[in-house]
């Protein structure tokens, strides 16, 4: 977390005296690191998932972002996003393993426009993903190559959590316990129907809320969740 | 914060979960996809309550998990699982103080209240799922079975009105001319507008005639007195029931005391060739019981006809129940043809659903007989006679021997009257729970022929014994709680895993006998002499033995539940398919699932509240 938010110190630094030409990456700078003992459910959550081409950032694609908020411990359904990447050069197998046919494709928006709006939308709230890597590398390699913009988040990963909360409770880890949803199923959450962006940040913020509500009275701090890694 | 972009579509996952729970399922294309985008998700934890304090007022629909919604003083109204869902303003305006208790961890969506009052405000079929929650909904399913058909006309439509009426001074000559003059076959005696005797041809002839009196003698000497009779709201099944069941031909219709019409036998049959009266007509004309079978062959065409026609199911028990007692009645009346008249009175006995009038098709014989104490034993032989002639005749006519032996060709079942107070003496004071079982349905007793009068000294005597005795109602009790309802801890629907049955319940075991057994514990406990389930049912209400609102709960799942298991047996027949109690839930509509389990519900805390009330008789 402190490396974050040191990296995120600097670039703030770099940006000190000539505003960052994007207003809402600007408006990501000037907020301020969550207060880590204010309660879960009074901070604002961001749920986002990526689908993209291939695992790494420097070959693949975003092919869609989908992202919806949690405010006051509960999922607000009016502001779920889907955007689906408007690109040309789509390669590899993920179009079909994440169902997008290619008259999706031409119906999006480009990823700068949505990257602003995704940047937006994460203004004042914690970015939470399941597998947390995968998703900011996309993010930073892509914003990093539109606008220059060195992007570093408070962000809380939830596969993170659910594997430290395993190991305290000391149980061995079968393969793929820490799946979306296997850790879904370890709550009683209905299984979800994967392989759409939103849905995935859906079932990602359905499985933080379980999560907090079973961490123990008096549930989490914004420091319990946030993530240690860059 | 801004955004521009339109609102995905993309929330699929809850809004296709939501489309098929009720009621969203009834909402128009498009709308379940514009209200997704105003609900919010919740994560709570087992325990976690919801009242009236609760901030956020609104529907919560259950994604995954349970609730038990209970009132002030913690009693459980609801139990609610997986898709269905609880508005608590709604229900705190019914039941103040109410409150929403989790049971398991559950994930909810939440309509906020005003999205949800703008739905129900707009949407007529949305907004009645939620009167009154669940109990009502149940209700509004077996009133709107009711449907018109011929049988459920009231009888001021059939009645002439006409009438031809006399005083009771009149002599009776005046009174035939009358007659003749008008072509009619009664006459109503009045006493100022008031009835008070009917006489018909048939009594000019035996009464007058054959009597050799005199023309002048007065209508009041030969006229029937306070003739049985019906008021303008009974309906043509009422007035066929009463004809057939008393032999009657002329029926006065009476309001306020005074005669406004008079149906009579022919009225009725002209009214419908193809209806119960007529087959109960033709059934006692028969001569012999292959004669009968002919005629009784054609009821489970009748039956498809009648549950098409959208006849309730109680009803289609009652016209069944009306045919048993003909075909018994008959085959009585053709036994004494051949051994001569009964030596000494008697009543001829239907016990179980017969006696209850609840029976459908493949029902078997239960009876009995009580005689006078006064019989001889050569008498008793009179009797065993009839009573085998009787017992082989049913058996034959499809109404098969009871596997039980409950039959008068038993001589356990077959005593003077003095016998019957000894059984039922021994029953009450020593028992097991073999024999609480076996008895039990000598509980619901009827006359189907003979004198009324001695069922109705057994019957008293059973209710003092059983209502003196709370160690027996404890074992009448623990007799009901023996089937308990197909409902699992998930509070879903439990069929049978495997056998020929398999993904099926058994409706009358597992929901109809419970409600029918507790509804007869506590009727026998209250000392109400009433047979039919929903009679007992209503008396109990009414002598406050039971809530009203628990009288009417049961009653509804038992008619619900008789009117699939009557769906069920017209599908049987019309697939040619063997009859059976069995159902697969998962062949009903879903309204029709919910309801279903809607009534297990109501079976299941009836049980519940059974255990509380008898519990101290209990071991």
């Amino acid at each position: 977390m402190w490396l974050t938010r040191l990296r995120r110190h600097w670039a703030r630094h770099r940006y000190a005296r000539h505003p960052f030409p994007e207003p809402a990456l600007q408006k990501l700078l000037d907020m301020p690191w969550p207060a880590g003992k204010q309660p879960w459910n009074e901070a604002s959550w961001l749920a986002v998932d990526l689908e993209t081409t291939g695992l790494d950032p420097r070959t693949g694609y975003v092919i869609s972002i989908g992202w919806v908020a949690i405010e006051g411990g509960s999922i607000q359904l009016n502001t779920a996003r889907h955007l689906l990447i408007d690109s040309r050069n789509l390669v590899g197998d993920s179009a079909t393993i994440h169902h997008i046919r290619d008259s999706d494709r031409s119906e999006g928006v480009d990823l700068p426009a949505a990257l602003r709006m995704l940047a937006r939308a994460l203004n004042g709230r914690i970015a939470l993903m399941h597998h947390s890597p995968l998703d900011t590398g996309f993010l930073r390699s892509a914003l990093k190559e539109q606008f220059g913009f060195d992007w570093f988040h408070p962000t809380a990963d939830t596969l993170e959590l659910e594997k430290k909360r395993l190991f305290q409770r000391e149980q061995n880890m079968p393969r793929h316990a820490l799946r979306l949803n296997t850790c879904r199923e370890r709550y009683g959450l209905p299984d979800s129907q994967a392989h759409n962006a939103l849905e995935d940040a859906l079932a990602t913020a359905e499985l933080f809320l379980a999560w907090a509500n079973h961490y123990g009275s008096p549930g989490p701090k914004v420091r319990d969740c946030l993530t240690s890694r860059p | 914060m801004t955004e521009t972009q339109s609102l995905p579509p993309e929330l699929a996952s809850v809004a296709d979960f939501l489309r098929q729970t009720l009621p969203f399922n009834v909402l128009p294309e498009g709308e379940v996809e514009r209200i997704v985008h105003h609900m919010e998700i919740g994560y709570f934890r087992n325990g976690h309550v919801f009242n009236e304090k609760t901030r956020e007022q609104g529907l919560r629909i259950l994604r995954s998990g349970a609730v038990e919604i209970r009132s002030q003083d913690g009693e459980l109204l609801d139990r609610l699982a997986e898709g269905e869902s609880f508005a608590l303003s709604g229900l705190l305006q019914q039941e103040p103080g109410v409150r929403a208790v989790l049971i398991e961890d559950s994930l909810i969506y939440f309509l906020p209240q005003e999205d949800y009052q703008q739905l129900r405000s707009h949407y007529r079929n949305f907004d009645r799922f939620f009167h009154g929650q669940r109990s009502r909904r149940l209700f509004r399913a077996t009133r709107s079975m009711v449907s018109p058909d011929s049988m459920l006309v009231p009888i001021t439509s059939l009645m002439a009105t006409d009438l031809v009426t006399t005083t009771t001074q009149t002599p009776v000559c005046e009174l035939a001319g009358l007659m003749s003059n008008r072509r009619v076959s009664s006459a109503l005696v009045l006493d100022g507008e008031r009835l008070v005797g009917i006489v018909t041809d048939r009594d000019l002839r035996t009464r007058v005639l054959a009597a050799r009196l005199p023309p002048e003698t007065p209508v009041a000497d030969i006229m029937t007195p306070d003739p049985q009779h019906l008021t303008e709201k009974a309906t043509i099944f009422d007035a066929t029931l009463l004809m057939t069941r008393h032999g009657m031909h002329h029926l006065p219709v009476v309001r306020d005391e005074k005669a406004v019409g008079i149906l009579t036998t022919s009225d009725l049959i002209s009214a419908r060739q193809d209806d119960p009266v007529y087959i109960v007509q033709r059934l006692t004309r028969q001569e012999s019981v292959s004669a009968m079978k002919g005629v009784l062959r054609d009821i489970p065409q009748f039956l498809l006809r009648w549950n098409d026609a959208g006849v309730p199911a109680d009803q289609v028990s009652h016209i069944l129940t009306a045919i048993s007692d003909a075909v018994t009645n008959r085959l009585i009346d053709i036994a004494v043809r051949d051994l001569g008249p009964a030596p000494v009175p008697y009543a001829w006995l239907c016990f179980g659903s017969q006696a209850r009038a609840e029976q459908l098709l493949n029902a078997d014989q239960d009876n009995g007989l009580i005689i006078s104490n006064e019989a001889t034993d050569e008498d008793m032989k009179w009797f065993e006679a009839l009573a085998h002639r009787v017992s082989d005749g049913l058996n034959d006519c499809g109404y098969v021997y009871c596997p039980g032996n409950v039959m008068a060709t038993n001589p356990f079942w077959r005593r003077r009257l003095s016998g019957w107070y000894e059984a039922v003496d021994h029953w009450v004071s020593s028992f097991n729970p073999n024999s609480v079982m076996e008895i039990s349905i000598a509980f619901d007793l009827r006359t189907v022929n003979g004198e009324d009068e001695l069922t109705h000294q057994v019957q008293s005597h059973m209710l003092e014994r059983v209502q003196a005795n709370s160690i027996f109602q404890a074992a009448l009790a623990e007799n009901v709680l023996e089937a308990t309802p197909p409902i699992g801890i998930f509070r879903r629907l439990v069929v049978e895993r495997n056998g020929d049955h398999k993904d099926t319940l058994n409706i009358k075991k597992r929901g109809l006998l419970p409600i029918i057994e507790i509804t007869r514990l506590n009727a026998l406990a209250a000392g109400i002499d009433r047979i039919n389930t929903l009679e007992r049912l209503q008396e109990l209400a009414r002598s406050k033995r039971m809530t009203r609102y628990d009288s009417r709960n049961l009653q509804d799942a038992l008619r619900f539940l008789m009117q699939v298991r009557l769906q069920i047996q017209a599908d049987q027949i019309r697939e040619g398919e063997p009859l059976s109690n069995h159902c697969n839930p998962q062949k009903l509509p879903k309204l029709a699932r919910e309801q279903m389990r809607d009534a297990f519900q109501l079976v299941d805390s009836a049980q519940k509240s059974v255990r509380l009330t008898y519990r101290q008789g209990m071991r």
